[in-house]
């Protein structure tokens, strides 16, 4: 009799490389998704170009590298950026860029930014972050840049103030400051003259004299200075920037002093003051405001300093003159102090993150262990105390920022810290953990139900929990069975890992350089519905993104390099295409021209685990593998199998993915107009016999180019006595 | 959304997937059904071809604006040759019936049902007004000639949405243009003008006989308000 066992996996799991290996698990899972109706690996997927109809590769055509990728969906979807920042053929600099419309073409790329510096080969790429109506956009070289979607090349505001206004010019009253008499500095200041005043210009003493103070009636309300007899009166200035953010910028240095001396004589009159070279505020001012002291009094030469007091605002960045002549009784608003707005501090930012509405900045590679924050809401704005200083404590350069739930994660090259707290009772950083550091910034990633998601130095971890409500901030190792797999990645250019989560596809991809490669090619896939992990083989992305639907869309990352018949150029959106990219091939005609031919499907690859059937020294005699799929149609997909794991195995025949005992569906290609159906795939088994001798451990694998839906699989087999014989000496 | 990518793709001895078939057609269905917006239309791809009439604009006209609650009132010009003085009559409004400050027209004006958009606005029309140059009793004693003006302001719904400069000429035009962001309901747009007030305003002197309150100081007519309401 022959005894025959059966080991049935009903639903097959993602790859462990942690011998022995889990139940249902894989050696090798590549270039597969889940399939949403049954749960099994799904090998249908591909790439295809972001504009699939384009001619070529339009509008992309001159694109090496593409560095960074940023989906900025605004309006409810309805405008979304798709901004990318690319080496370019014809320099040696990079074009930060985004794309228009869904037609490509001429105009359908629009400049934000050119020569911009390319990064190197281990340093993070630009990092954006949405910030308000912004979109803040750093990399640690070119200037911080604020943009609002609208703007183009160099009209972009850049971000924080670099310069301080300078002072205004105040007319002092044209009154002699010793005497009170008129026409006294000859500066011919028109501000106020009296109603009842006769003609403006006095013939009789050839003068202006016109300056005799503020209109009668007006007097008591309106105008500086005092209307004692011989008072003496002393005003400074200072003024700030106020950008379309509404931050304002640190406060000007005080004006000169505007002095006169109430007349001694006559009626005495408040005065109006002309202050001129209002300065102009850079790219971005929308006002200036102006501040003053109220009167300093008699100190008619001495530097008097007292507190300034808001006087106005000019709604223009163009007007470079004021006329004030608010009353001191109205100044109640102090000025800012100087602390509270200073010059941007953080030029080199390579990473923001907005937190707590504030926008949170890293002190860039001069400064690499400081956060800056903003003032609340005001993105260019920041205090002079605004800041901390990780380095007191072991963990390296900061590394990424990004927020959390109610932290904001600092990530180190070797230790994790959280900032905490708000912007009214201050903020505060805490150690989370050592020893875990996160190079990978592009790869941070927050997933549904999982936590933010990123690749450590040596695998992928989530943090997940928050800090509020009895909950407690964890953090966990993700991949603690690809044990293999870890050890592919090139540790010095995790930098340029990126990372993605796609609502629509359930899966977080990462792609990294491996195998010592200078280019990401490789992804790991996390797939969320299954908990459990696959690889990405043969897709040529850079940095990838998903829209606002889920849609990945990545960058290539060779470009326009080599030959045209094979290079690939711009954006690319992994999808349903059964392709793996494209080719150019030239159409006959007069003349020919060149068209883009999609690529065969990407291999997919499928190893089961080592099977011991439970108890390895026994001998046992597979049968057959029977393979639970979905029909897919006639095109035939082969077996391999393996002993103990030999490196080579036997192939078996291709099968058709279709029911053995019933007859075929129809196929494309051969169905009949106004006669064939749409098809169901139907769930079916295929029996693939297996002549193999006895084996402690069995694994099969297919690696096709043909459509498959594997759900499970079972195992038929014999075992007898016999047993794994003596060990060699 | 903006662009869609493969949903299902056919290969040549697969069977006919119903679902991913059904995935991609939906998928282009539903981008027509509401999918659509200023992303994904080509540039030109609607002309005006496409477009019924008034499908994206509404349009309002109050024609024939003109000062209302006017008098007749009589103009003296003093004779420089030593003749009698001449006189004309006005139609006008003068100070016996204007203290100052704004007044709004509210006779004539345009109050519509208009779409979320941007309202444009003009009102165009001439004016008269007296001023120092052709008329008497208007300097006053020791001080400069007065100088007399006009203003014009439109209105949204009680809100000034534009106000034109100071008219100093005797006779002039006034054109306003202005573009407002509406939302949906009735709303009105007025035209309302001021002058300068009462020609001598100081506190010491005032107006010393009936006749100077009499005389003509400002009309005007002709007036168009044409509002357009573009919809978002």
């Amino acid at each position: 009799m022959d005894p025959r066992l059966k080991l049935e996996v009903p639903r097959v799991g993602g790859i462990d490389e942690l011998l022995p290996q889990k139940d249902d698990s894989a050696t090798i899972l590549e270039n597969f998704t889940v399939d949403p109706a049954t749960g099994g690996w799904d090998n249908r997927i591909g790439y295809e170009k972001y504009f699939p109809n384009a001619t070529l590769y339009q509008p992309f055509t001159t694109e090496k590298r593409i560095h960074s990728l940023y989906v900025w969906s605004t309006h409810s979807g309805a405008r979304t950026y798709t901004l990318f920042e690319s080496e370019n053929i014809a320099s040696a600099r990079c074009n930060l860029r985004f794309t228009v419309g869904n037609v490509a073409g001429a105009g359908q790329i629009v400049d934000i930014d050119t020569f911009r510096r390319i990064p190197t080969l281990n340093e993070p790429v630009t990092d954006f972050e949405p910030f308000g109506r912004y979109l803040i956009i750093v990399n640690g070289h070119d200037k911080p840049l604020k943009w609002d979607g609208e703007k183009g090349n160099n009209q972009i505001p850049t971000l924080g103030w670099e310069s301080v206004p300078g002072p205004v010019s105040p007319w002092t009253p044209d009154i002699n400051p010793l005497n009170g008499a008129l026409g006294g500095l000859g500066k011919g200041q028109v501000q106020f003259y009296g109603i009842a005043a006769a003609d403006p210009f006095d013939s009789a003493t050839n003068q202006n004299s016109q300056n005799s103070g503020v209109p009668i009636g007006f007097q008591n309300t309106y105008g500086l200075g005092s209307k004692t007899v011989n008072a003496k009166n002393n005003y400074r200035w200072r003024v700030s920037f106020v950008s379309e953010t509404g931050s304002e910028s640190p406060l000007s240095a005080s004006s000169e002093l505007a002095k006169w001396q109430t007349s001694g004589a006559g009626t005495q009159l408040r005065q109006a003051v002309l202050l001129e070279n209002l300065p102009t505020g850079p790219r971005g001012t929308v006002a200036r405001r102006i501040y003053r002291t109220k009167n300093l009094g008699s100190g008619i030469s001495a530097d008097n300093e007292g507190a300034y007091y808001f006087v106005a605002e000019v709604k223009n960045n163009v007007e470079t003159s004021y006329s004030d002549s608010t009353p001191d009784q109205f100044l109640v608003t102090l000025a800012p102090s100087e602390t509270e707005s200073v010059l941007f501090p953080c030029p080199g930012a390579r990473f923001a993150a907005a937190f707590k509405n504030c926008l949170f900045l890293d002190g860039g590679q001069s400064d690499p262990t400081r956060v800056y924050f903003s003032n609340p809401l005001n993105p260019d704005s920041f205090s002079a105390s605004n800041y901390f200083d990780v380095g007191v404590r072991d963990g390296g350069d900061i590394t990424g920022l990004f927020a959390y739930y109610n932290s904001l994660i600092v990530f180190r090259e070797s230790s994790v810290e959280l900032v905490r707290g708000d912007p009214s009772t201050g903020f505060n950083v805490v150690p989370f953990i050592q020893g875990i550091g996160c190079r990978a910034i592009n790869s941070v990633t927050s997933v549904p139900g999982i936590g933010v998601m990123f690749l450590g130095n040596d695998g992928v971890y989530r943090i997940f929990g928050g800090l509020d409500g009895g909950s407690q901030v964890q953090i966990e190792k993700m991949t603690p069975n690809l044990v293999k797999t870890e050890k592919r990645f090139n540790s010095a250019l995790l930098a340029r890992a990126s990372a993605t989560y796609s609502p629509k596809w359930r899966e977080w991809h990462c792609y990294m350089p491996v195998d010592g490669e200078e280019k990401p090619a490789f992804g790991l896939v996390y797939h969320v519905d299954k908990n459990t992990w696959s690889t990405r083989k043969d897709f040529p992305i850079s940095v990838i993104a998903s829209d606002q639907n889920g849609e990945l869309v990545f960058g290539h990352n060779t470009g326009k390099v080599g030959l045209p018949s094979t290079w690939e150029t711009g954006l690319f959106v992994v999808s349903r295409k059964r392709a793996r990219g494209y080719s150019v091939v030239t159409v006959p005609g007069d003349p020919p021209t060149q068209a883009t031919q999609a690529s065969p499907p990407p291999n997919a690859k499928y190893r089961s685990k080592w099977h011991d059937m439970g108890k390895a020294a026994q001998k046992k005699f597979v049968k057959y593998v029977y393979l639970h799929v979905m029909t897919k149609g006639d095109n035939t997909i082969p077996l391999t199998y393996y002993r103990d794991f030999d490196y080579t195995g036997i192939t078996s025949s291709g099968e058709k993915m279709q029911r053995a005992d019933h007859p075929d569906q129809g196929v494309f290609g051969t169905a009949v107009w106004d006669t064939a159906v749409w098809e169901d795939p139907f769930f079916t088994t295929i029996r693939y016999p297996i002549a193999q001798g006895a084996s402690s451990t069995f694994a099969f694998e297919f690696e096709t180019q043909n459509d498959i839906v594997l759900v499970g699989y079972s195992l038929e087999f014999g075992a007898n006595k016999t047993q794994t014989i003596k060990g060699k000496r | 959304m903006a662009f869609k990518w493969t949903e299902g793709d056919h290969v040549t001895s697969n069977i006919l997937d119903v679902d991913q078939f059904n995935s991609s057609f939906n998928n282009m269905k539903g981008e027509i059904n509401g999918g659509l917006d200023r992303e994904n239309l080509p540039n030109g791809s609607i002309s005006n071809e496409e477009l019924s009439s008034k499908a994206l604009v509404k349009y309002a006209v109050q024609p024939g604006v003109r000062m209302q609650s006017t008098v007749l009132a009589t103009a003296t010009w003093d004779d420089g040759s030593g003749g009698a003085a001449i006189t004309e009559q006005f139609r006008c409004t003068n100070y016996n019936n204007y203290a100052g400050g704004w007044k709004t027209n509210s006779t004539q004006k345009v109050s519509s049902l208009f779409q979320e958009g941007m309202l444009h606005v003009e009102y165009n029309g001439w004016y008269w007004l007296r001023n120092h140059i052709n008329t008497t009793n208007v300097t006053r004693s020791g001080g400069p000639h007065l100088q007399s003006w006009c203003q014009f302001e439109l209105l949204l719904d009680g809100n000034p949405i534009i106000t034109g400069g100071r008219h100093y000429q005797n006779v002039g035009q006034v054109h306003l243009v202005v573009d407002v962001p509406v939302s949906t309901g009735v709303h009105e747009v007025a035209l309302r003008w001021r002058f300068s007030a009462n020609p001598d305003p100081s506190t010491i002197t005032v107006p010393t006989s009936g006749t100077e309150l009499a005389r003509p100081i400002f009309y005007y007519d002709g007036g168009q308000i044409t509002v357009v309401n573009r919809y978002r």
